[in-house]
C-alpha cells in the first residue's frame, strides 16, 4: 500500500482517492492521489481565491518574499525533510538519479531567495512596493498553471511569478512530475499557511478536456507549458478574457571563441560544459544540444571534444543519468552507430562515449553545422565552425524555437554576435557553466514574466 | 553475381543451405561456419565495415562465432552507400519509405539469388506451407509504382511463383481499388477454392473499415489466408492486433491461424513471419474449424538467420524474457552487412521472437525539444523511422 500523495489542496477534503503509476518501466511509482473531478476544482478555485482574498490580495509584496525565501532556502539544507521526500520519490518518477537530484534541487531553488526576488521585482516594476498600495496595479486573483515535463524549476518559477502579484494558484502537476510542485507548496505552508491557503497543486491526466476546462474556468491569467498541440488545446479552453502565457519546448546550444581556448583553462571549459549539458539528464530547454567550437585556438575543437567526454565521464560518476526507456536508450544507440559508421568512413566524425551504457555521448561531427535536435538525455554534439560569426547561419533554421546560448568567448565578441544571434531567435546569452542557472531576472523565453500578468490603470489630467 | 570466385562460392554455400530449410535444427555448426566466412569477406570487401569492426577491437581472425560479429545499425543505411561491392553494379536497390531526415535508407543488392531463395523457402514454408498455388490478391502497389519498394518486390515475386492467374493487385496511387476488391472477395467467396490476401496492415484496415461501414461480410473459402505487414503511419487508424483478427474473423472468415504478419526491414534479404499457419498446418496443434488454433503467436527465425534480443543500455544479450533491441544475423545480406543492428523492440520467445514496435525515441521528458518532435522541421532528423517493420 503506497502513501497518499504528495497533493496541495488546502481545507478539502478529497472523498476519493485512485492509485496512479508514473515513470516508465521497468522503474515505476504507485501515487494514491486524490480523485479530481470538475467539481473539486471548482470548490478548490473558489477556496484558494477566497483565501486569497482574506490574506495574500493584502500582504506586502515584502513579506511574499519572505515566505518565497524561507521555503526555497528550506531546500537548499540536505536534511530538510520535504527535499529528502523528493529524493526519495522522483527517481522513479522522472527518472532522474538521486545523486543528481540532490545536485539539482537546490540549483533550481537558489534564485529564488530574497535577493533574486527582488531583482526580479526591481527589473521588471522598478520599485517592488509598486505593488502594495491602494493604486497598485491589478494582479491577477486566480492564475492556473499547467505544468509540462519532469524540469523542477519550471514549477517554482511559474509559481513565484504569480504569488509575487498576489495571485491565488492552482497548479496542474505533470504526468513527467506530479509529485515536485505538491512539496514546494507543502514547503510555502510550512513557512505561511495563510498564504499557502491560495495555492493548489493537484495531478489528473492532462488532455481530460472536462478537467482542464474546470481548472482553467475562473483563471485571470493561465500560464500553460507542453507541446503546441497541448498548448493550443489549453487555449481554446480558456476563457477568452484571461491572460494566456504559453511555454513551448525549446532548443539551446553552445559555443566556444577561440579565445577562449587556452590549454590552461581547458578542463574548467569543459566542465563548465558538462554540468551544462548533464544536468537534468538536458531535459530542460536551457541544456545545450550542440557545442560550436571555433578553429584557431590554442585548443583544437577534436581536442576539446575529448575534454568535454572527459568532463561527461567525471560528472557521470558523481551525477549519473537517470535510467532510460527501452526507446530512450535505443535512440541513443542507433545515434551512436550512424556515428561510428561515419567514424569509419572517415567523414569527419569522432565519437566519445560511455562503455557498456548510454550514460553520456560526444559525438564531434565537422558535418553537423545546422543546428539540430538531441535526442537528450546527455548527447551533446560537438561541431567545428572557422568563425563564431557564423553562428547565426548554423541555428537560424531552429528560429523560433531557439532558447539560450551559452557563450565562452570575450564580453567584446558577445557583444557583436548578439544582434545577429537575438535576429536568429536566441533569446538569452549567458556564460558557458551557467546556462541552467538562470537568474530570477530571466525573460524566460524573451518576455518579461510579470509585467504581461498585470492591469494598470492609466489617468491622464 | 560477377564472375567472382570467392563471392560465387560463398553464394552457393549458402544457397546450399537455405536450400535444406527452414528447419535445420542441427545446423549450428553450418551456420557459424558460414556467418564466419560472410564476415571475412564483408570485412575484406568493406573498408567502412572493415574500420568499424577495428574501432571496436574486433577482426575476423580473432572471432569463433557468429554472436561476436559486430553488428551494423540501421542508421548506417541511411548515411552511407553500405555496400561490399561498386554500388554502379547493383541489380537492386531498395529504399525505405522514410523521405526526411538523412534520406532513406538504400540497400544495394548485386544479385537477387539470395534474396529469391530465402523469400521463396520462408515464405512457402509459413504462408503455403500445404505448397498449393492459389489466387493472390495483393493489398499493395504494384512494383512499377514503388520501384524501390522491398516489399513490392517481395509481393511481385511470390506473386510470381505462386499466384494463380486471377491474382492481381488492389490498390494504386488512388488507395485502395474497393469495388473491384469486394467483387473479387464475392467471386472468391462464391468460387469455393481458397484464396490468399497479402498487404500491408493499413490496407486491410481501410478494407475492414469499408466493410464495416457497408455492412459487408464475407465467408472466404476454408484455406484462406491473409499475410500483413508493417504499421500505419497515419495512414489509417491503428488497430490493437487483437481486433484486427478479430475482425479478419468477423468479417473476411479467416481465423486467426490463417494470419500471418510478416517481419521485414529494407536492410536485410530474409523476412519473418509467423508460426501459426505452418503450425496449424502440420497438425501440430488443436485446431476448430471456426476459431482456428489459440497457439502462441511469434516470429520463426529460419534455419540461415540467427536473432539475438540485446539490452538496449549495454548492448549485450539480454536477460530471458526482457524486452530488448532486436538485432539479425542473416546470411542472405552477403553483399551488404550480415549483422544487422535494428531499433524494433521484442522479446525472445520459445520458438522465437515476438516483436513489439519501433523504438520511436518517445518525445522530451521536459522542456527540451528531442529529436523524434521535430521530424517535420527542415533539417529533421538523421535517423527518423528507418525502414522495416513500420513499412519499408
Amino acid at each position: 500500500m503506497e502513501a497518499v500523495g504528495p497533493y496541495h489542496l488546502p481545507g478539502l477534503q478529497p472523498q476519493a482517492f485512485a492509485d496512479a503509476t508514473f515513470g516508465e518501466p521497468p522503474q515505476e511509482a504507485c501515487l494514491r492521489l486524490p480523485v479530481v473531478t470538475e467539481a473539486l476544482l471548482q470548490e478548490t478555485a473558489t477556496g484558494i481565491v477566497a483565501a486569497r482574498d482574506a490574506y495574500l490580495a493584502d500582504l506586502p509584496v515584502d513579506r511574499v518574499v519572505d515566505v518565497i525565501d524561507d521555503a526555497a532556502g528550506r531546500w537548499l539544507d540536505p536534511s530538510y525533510h520535504l527535499r529528502r521526500k523528493a529524493v526519495e520519490t522522483l527517481p522513479a518518477v522522472t527518472g532522474y538519479s538521486p545523486a543528481m537530484l540532490e545536485r539539482g534541487l537546490p540549483e533550481t531553488m537558489r534564485p529564488f531567495r530574497r535577493d533574486g526576488l527582488l531583482d526580479l521585482l526591481r527589473s521588471e516594476l522598478g520599485d517592488p512596493s509598486v505593488l502594495d498600495g491602494a493604486g497598485r496595479p491589478s494582479g491577477p486573483r486566480l492564475t492556473t498553471i499547467v505544468l509540462a515535463g519532469n524540469v523542477p524549476a519550471v514549477a517554482v518559477e511559474s509559481l513565484v511569478h504569480a504569488l509575487l502579484l498576489k495571485s491565488a494558484c492552482l497548479l496542474k502537476a505533470s504526468s513527467r512530475d506530479p509529485v515536485f510542485p505538491a512539496l514546494f507548496a507543502q514547503s510555502l505552508a510550512e513557512v505561511d499557511p495563510e498564504l499557502a491557503a491560495a495555492v493548489a497543486v493537484a495531478w489528473w491526466k492532462g488532455g481530460t478536456a472536462d478537467l482542464d476546462r474546470a481548472a482553467l474556468a475562473g483563471a485571470d491569467a493561465v500560464i500553460a507549458y507542453g507541446g503546441s498541440d497541448a498548448i493550443d488545446a489549453l487555449r481554446g479552453l480558456a476563457p477568452s478574457s484571461a491572460r494566456f502565457v504559453d511555454y513551448g519546448p525549446r532548443i539551446s546550444f553552445a559555443a566556444v571563441g577561440r579565445d577562449a581556448l587556452a590549454r590552461g583553462k581547458l578542463d574548467e571549459l569543459a566542465a563548465g560544459a558538462a554540468l551544462d549539458v548533464s544536468l537534468f539528464d538536458q531535459q530542460g530547454c536551457v541544456a545545450p544540444h550542440a557545442i560550436y567550437v571555433e578553429r584557431g585556438g590554442e585548443t583544437a575543437p577534436l581536442e576539446f571534444a575529448r575534454a568535454l567526454a572527459g568532463a561527461m565521464r567525471d560528472f557521470e560518476r558523481s551525477y549519473p543519468r537517470g535510467r532510460l526507456t527501452a526507446e530512450e536508450a535505443a535512440r541513443i544507440q542507433q545515434l551512436r552507430g550512424a556515428w561510428q559508421m561515419r567514424q569509419a568512413a572517415g567523414q569527419g566524425v569522432a565519437l566519445f562515449e560511455s562503455e557498456g551504457s548510454t550514460a553520456w555521448t560526444v559525438a564531434y561531427d565537422e558535418a553537423a553545422f545546422e543546428l539540430r535536435p538531441s535526442c537528450l538525455n546527455r548527447v551533446v554534439t560537438v561541431v567545428p565552425v572557422d568563425d563564431l560569426a557564423r553562428l547565426p547561419e548554423a541555428v537560424a533554421r531552429m528560429g523560433p524555437l531557439l532558447q539560450s546560448s551559452g557563450l565562452a568567448t570575450s564580453q567584446d565578441r558577445v557583444r557583436s554576435l548578439a544582434p545577429a544571434l537575438a535576429r536568429a531567435g536566441v533569446t538569452r546569452l549567458c556564460p558557458i557553466g551557467r546556462m541552467q542557472f538562470p537568474p530570477a531576472t530571466w525573460r524566460h523565453d524573451g518576455r518579461h514574466n510579470l509585467l504581461p500578468l498585470l492591469r494598470w490603470l492609466d489617468v491622464e489630467g | 553475381m560477377p564472375a567472382d570466385t570467392p563471392t560465387q562460392r560463398l553464394t552457393d554455400d549458402i544457397l546450399a543451405f537455405i536450400g535444406d530449410g527452414v528447419d535445420q535444427p542441427d545446423s549450428e555448426g553450418r551456420f557459424n561456419d558460414l556467418a564466419l566466412a560472410v564476415f571475412a569477406y564483408q570485412c575484406q570487401r568493406n573498408s567502412v565495415y572493415r574500420a568499424f569492426c577495428r574501432n571496436r577491437g574486433v577482426t575476423p581472425g580473432a572471432v569463433s562465432s557468429w554472436s561476436e560479429v559486430p553488428a551494423v545499425p540501421t542508421a548506417a543505411f541511411k548515411e552511407l552507400a553500405f555496400a561490399c561491392f561498386p554500388i554502379e553494379d547493383a541489380v537492386a536497390v531498395f529504399h525505405s519509405s522514410g523521405t526526411s531526415g538523412a534520406g532513406p535508407s538504400k540497400h544495394y543488392l548485386p544479385s537477387l539469388d539470395l534474396y529469391h531463395a530465402s523469400l521463396a523457402s520462408n515464405f512457402a514454408a509459413h504462408v503455403l506451407p500445404e505448397g498449393e498455388a492459389m489466387p493472390m490478391l495483393i493489398l499493395a502497389p504494384p512494383p512499377r509504382q514503388v520501384p524501390h519498394s522491398s516489399l513490392a518486390h517481395m509481393l511481385q515475386v511470390v506473386r510470381g511463383r505462386w499466384g494463380e492467374p486471377d491474382s492481381g493487385y488492389y490498390l494504386d496511387e488512388s488507395g485502395l481499388q474497393r469495388d473491384r476488391l469486394i467483387a473479387a472477395l464475392r467471386d472468391a467467396e462464391r468460387g469455393g477454392a481458397p484464396v490468399c490476401l497479402l498487404g500491408t496492415a493499413f490496407a486491410f484496415v481501410h478494407l475492414l473499415d469499408h466493410c464495416a461501414e457497408a455492412s459487408l461480410q464475407f465467408q472466404l473459402p476454408p484455406g484462406s489466408r491473409i499475410m500483413d505487414t508493417g504499421g500505419y503511419k497515419g495512414r489509417s487508424r491503428e488497430v490493437p492486433k487483437d481486433e484486427l483478427y478479430r475482425l479478419y474473423g468477423s468479417l473476411l472468415g479467416v481465423p486467426g491461424d490463417h494470419v500471418v504478419n510478416e517481419y521485414g526491414m529494407t536492410e536485410m534479404g530474409s523476412q519473418f513471419y509467423d508460426n501459426v499457419l505452418r503450425d496449424a498446418s502440420r497438425g501440430t496443434v488443436l485446431r476448430d474449424a471456426r476459431q482456428g488454433t489459440q497457439g502462441p503467436r511469434f516470429k520463426v527465425v529460419p534455419s540461415w538467420v540467427r536473432t539475438v534480443v540485446v539490452d538496449p543500455e549495454t548492448m549485450e544479450p539480454a536477460a530471458p524474457g526482457r524486452v530488448g533491441l532486436l538485432r539479425h544475423y542473416d546470411l542472405s545480406n552477403l553483399g551488404s552487412a550480415m549483422a544487422i543492428q535494428t531499433d524494433d523492440l521484442g522479446v525472445a520467445t520459445g520458438g522465437g521472437f515476438e516483436i513489439l514496435g519501433r523504438a520511436s525515441g518517445a518525445e522530451a521528458r521536459g522542456c527540451s525539444i528531442a529529436i523524434d518532435e521535430l521530424l517535420s522541421s527542415p533539417q529533421g532528423a538523421i535517423d527518423e523511422p528507418p525502414s522495416d517493420a513500420q513499412g519499408r
